[in-house]
């Protein structure tokens, strides 16, 4: 059984979590990430990133020191949407092959939850191919719905689903009235017609 | 923080080579150089030199050399295959390859966009090698490219989604006339029969096919229909006869990423995209029948019949161009019409065709008295927009069609509020057609609200159930969106039985009013100065009441049809969650609440009918479901399927399914439901061996049937 162990982005070391979750995340990819996504989400949301570790296992980190092997890691960030909500959105996860199916994926993206809670999130957003059955099936199960269905989404051409987990009611209402709050509430018609 | 100074002095940035070397040289390693104008955002689409995965500068060679490791195209039967090649290319384009790892890929096609002047006449040609009439021919090509660019700019295709418009700054002789290209094909013909080759007669015919897709270009863009269609006839017999081969060939290596590296290029490398030839015109064929089909618009005269015609083809997952050309040949932005006819007389017509055609309906649309027409402009400007737009919706990807439907759901809510405004204020001018309720009691008919109301009804059904069609629904949210949808087609029904009685009051009124021609005589001393003006239903107006009637007839059965195909499949899930084979999330950060509200969020911001919440919800249906057994619910789903079938199946002997097919697959959709019932009720004490899994193929598109499978 492997001992794995969990903790965010650790801002004293950015040189080895960077390459560590530049290495995990670009391994996975069709399509390559510049330096500059990397450092757009982990710089400005370094609490919102977390990696898992094999206890067991040792590998060179990028300044040459030997440490915990690196086994999967997710990336997200969180910010306001349209001034009416705060929207969570999980830009990255990936689990180095040989450690899926240990729940890994799960306990990742449950620590990024479970942060953008406490950070007062409306809603935690993400996109995702609509034949990516292993990770449909790992948020679905978690309460994410698929909102929108994205034609061609992909540079392979597939399509994507738009899946949101609603932390509170603001995510269930359209932002056009959410941004107008202040305002008076529309008259509705509210008698029958004929 | 450290700061770069990025000035900018005297119309250039200062150098600040040794000011950055200087900062860099502070920096601790991983530690970020900031400016404030410079955000990280900004920079997360930038691509790295130097990384072969991302900087196709690196793919970099000059042209010349890519040419010179060219095989020679100097014989008839080169030509030929690369014609068929690039032909491959270019439908992988319409497909939704970017140009730059489809046809730009190939060399012999780089050197004539780089050759080629751009704005300057292609002049005469004087044919001397068989290589001058594959030039024309690929002239010919780049420019029916740039034609189909024009026509999917102008609307139905959505940039990167649908297709990708990006050209590279490279001009698809877009100056250059269609007849020019038209006559050098001509002369390349001319040229090619007097060769002695056996490919002599393909390549004319592949000639001859190009100038059929550049007449359709050129007939299209001009907006002409009939022309259009006739080119897109010709150009498919042209394509049937042409034999084509998929054999290896040399050739082939005319196609390479090199040119990535030569043209101004902001995304990473790309893999090429080609369709082999025999696909080609596989796909070439497929779409003008498409086109072909996009002609039976011309025959449409009523509004129900031009929305139905869409709605049908909203379905047919064409291709990109396909929808643009029914968008070019439908919409004309510029003159706000539809068809050729104003928008405005389409709404009219729209309005009068469902539920104004009583002559106060008739008379507040169509009067020129300008009090009632002041009042009735604004919400008719409203309505112009809210109709065009629905046209513009069904032309897009069934994707774009359920998001921005969504969207329309918000803007005839907003309509429906201006519908009673306008009618409470016509009261004064017009007196309003009433409806008798019995026991003495009258209220307002309310026609126009009524036709904004079943207008609304209709686009949030089409938003619900295109969920069912594009997977948007997960099984265990099946049960409470049937449910919604039987909720709204009932509303649907509801509203339309009203409209028929207020319609059927007011055609025997006209006739007995014709009959005795006393009534008249009567509201003319009524109608003075001083009151609201009266306005009777004459005989003239009686035909477009029985129309009306009649359409709302139909659509009566059609929404009760729907209702009880909703409550079904309904039925159907629920009992499948009854017997623990649907599987529900595990949820830890949100409620079923949320979930349930989120997954009605398009809907909750309407007015009338309102949302049903979800506590609710449970308490009308699934906690009333609960509390019986599970024999008595299959007993209601039993029964409520077999009336169903016979519904349907009166409607499908009622219509010609060639030209309504649609109505045969909501048979079968009712059959697959009723077939699935008796297979849990025959199984339902071994249901561990089962799973749920949604069958598509044979279906309805949005009553696909979640089925009962044996688990491997």
């Amino acid at each position: 059984m492997v001992k794995i162990s969990y903790r965010p982005y650790d801002t004293a070391n950015q040189q080895n979590d960077t390459e560590s979750v530049k290495g995990m995340i670009s391994h996975d990819l069709s399509e390559p990430y510049s330096v500059y996504v990397y450092r757009y989400f982990i710089s400005s949301w370094p609490n919102l990133c977390f990696l898992a570790f094999d206890e067991d296992e040792e590998e060179k980190q990028a300044d040459g020191s030997m440490d915990k092997k690196a086994i999967g890691t997710v990336v997200c960030k969180l910010e306001d949407y349209r001034g009416c909500r705060s929207r969570g959105y999980i830009a990255m996860l990936a689990v180095k092959t040989d450690y899926r199916g240990q729940g890994i994926a799960k306990k990742l993206i449950d620590l990024a939850i479970a942060a953008m809670v406490d950070l007062k999130a409306d809603e935690i957003m993400l996109e995702t191919e609509v034949n990516n059955a292993a990770a449909m099936s790992l948020y679905e199960n978690i309460g994410f719905v698929r909102t929108k269905r994205l034609h061609r989404y992909y540079l392979n051409s597939n399509d994507a689903f738009r899946l949101i987990l609603p932390i509170t009611g603001k995510s269930c209402q359209l932002s056009r009235y959410l941004m107008h709050a202040e305002e008076p509430v529309p008259q509705f018609p509210t008698h029958a017609v004929i | 923080m450290l700061q770069p100074d990025l000035r900018y002095v005297n119309g250039e940035y200062k150098d600040i080579t040794e000011e950055l070397l200087g900062l860099a040289r502070q920096l601790d390693v991983s530690e970020l150089a900031k400016s404030p104008a410079f955000q990280l955002l900004d920079g997360v689409s930038a691509l790295e030199i130097g990384n072969d995965r991302m900087d196709t500068g690196l793919l970099y060679k000059p042209l010349e050399e890519s040419l010179a490791q060219l095989p020679k195209i100097d014989g008839a039967e080169s030509v030929l295959r690369l014609m068929d090649l690039c032909f491959g290319v270019e439908r992988a384009w319409q497909n939704g390859a970017s140009l730059i790892q489809s046809v730009f890929s190939c060399a012999y096609i780089e050197s004539i966009l780089a050759g080629h002047n751009a704005g300057a006449p292609l002049g005469h040609i004087e044919f001397q090698e068989w290589r001058h009439v594959f030039n024309v021919w690929a002239v010919a090509m780049l420019k029916n490219i740039g034609q189909s660019l024009d026509i999917m700019m102008h609307g139905g295709v959505i940039e990167e989604e649908d297709i990708v418009f990006q050209t590279f700054q490279m001009n698809l002789f877009t100056t250059t006339g269609a007849k020019e290209l038209e006559s050098l094909m001509d002369s390349a013909i001319g040229w090619v029969q007097t060769q002695k080759s056996e490919f002599a007669h393909a390549i004319v015919d592949r000639l001859k096919l190009r100038k059929e897709i550049t007449q359709l270009g050129a007939l299209t863009l001009a907006r002409k229909l009939d022309g259009s269609i006739a080119a897109a006839k010709q150009a498919k017999r042209l394509a049937e006869t042409i034999t084509v081969s998929d054999s290896e060939t040399p050739l082939e290596k005319s196609f390479t990423n090199e040119i990535q590296g030569r043209v101004q290029n902001d995304a990473p490398p790309r893999n090429l995209v080609r369709m082999k030839p025999s696909e080609a015109v596989s796909d070439f064929v497929a779409a003008m029948d498409e086109i072909i089909s996009c002609g039976d618009v011309a025959s449409v005269t009523s509004s129900a019949e031009f929305l139905g015609f869409m709605v049908k083809f909203s379905a047919l997952n064409t291709k990109p161009f396909t929808r643009a050309y029914m968008h070019t040949q439908i919409i004309d932005g510029e003159q706000f019409a539809l068809l050729g006819k104003p928008v405005r007389e389409w709404v009219v017509k729209d309005m009068i065709e469902n539920t104004c055609a009583t002559g106060w309906g008739q008379y507040v649309l169509t009067t020129s008295d300008s009090a009632v027409a002041e009042l009735t402009a604004p919400f008719l400007a409203e309505a112009d927009m809210a109709y065009s737009d629905l046209f513009g919706i069904l032309v897009l990807n069934r994707s774009r069609q359920r998001q921005v439907l969504s969207h329309a759901v918000v803007t005839w809510d907003g309509l429906q509020v201006m519908a009673e405004n306008l009618e409470t204020q016509l009261e004064e001018l017009v007196e309003p057609d009433r409806i008798d309720m019995g026991a003495g009691q009258k209220m307002n008919a309310m026609p126009i609200t009524s036709w904004v109301m079943l207008r609304k009804l209709q686009v949030m059904i089409w938003t619900a159930l295109l969920g069912f069609e594009l997977d948007v629904y997960k099984l265990h949210e099946w049960g409470f969106m049937s449910w919604y949808c039987e909720y709204l087609s009932l509303q649907r029904k509801q509203y339309l039985e009203r409209v028929r009685y207020y319609l059927c009051v007011y055609a025997d009124n006209a006739q007995m009013s014709q009959t005795f021609n006393k009534k008249n005589k009567k509201k003319g001393k009524k109608g003075g100065a001083s009151g609201p003006k009266e306005v009777p239903t004459t005989m003239l107006q009686l035909e477009d009441i029985n129309k009306a009637t009649m359409l709302t007839q139909s659509m009566t059965v059609e929404s009760s049809a729907l209702a009880d195909l909703c409550k079904c499949s309904m039925l159907l899930m629920y009992l499948y969650d009854r017997f623990g084979l649907i599987q529900h999330p595990q949820i830890k950060y949100t409620t079923a609440d949320l979930m349930y509200a989120l997954r009605l969020k398009p809907f909750s911001s309407v007015g009338v009918p309102a949302l049903v919440n979800y506590s609710q919800f449970k308490e009308s249906t699934t906690d009333q479901l609960d509390a019986l057994s599970v024999d008595d619910i299959f007993a209601i789903a039993t029964r409520t399927t077999n009336e169903l079938k016979k519904m349907v199946d009166a409607v499908v002997k009622q219509t010609d399914v060639k030209r309504e097919p649609q109505v045969q697959l909501l048979q079968r959709s009712t059959m697959g439901i009723s077939i699935n019932l008796a297979s849990l009720k025959m199984k339902k004490n071994d249901v561990n061996d089962y799973k749920v899994d949604v069958v598509k193929s044979g279906y309805h598109l949005f009553f696909p049937v979640p089925s009962l499978k044996k688990k491997e």
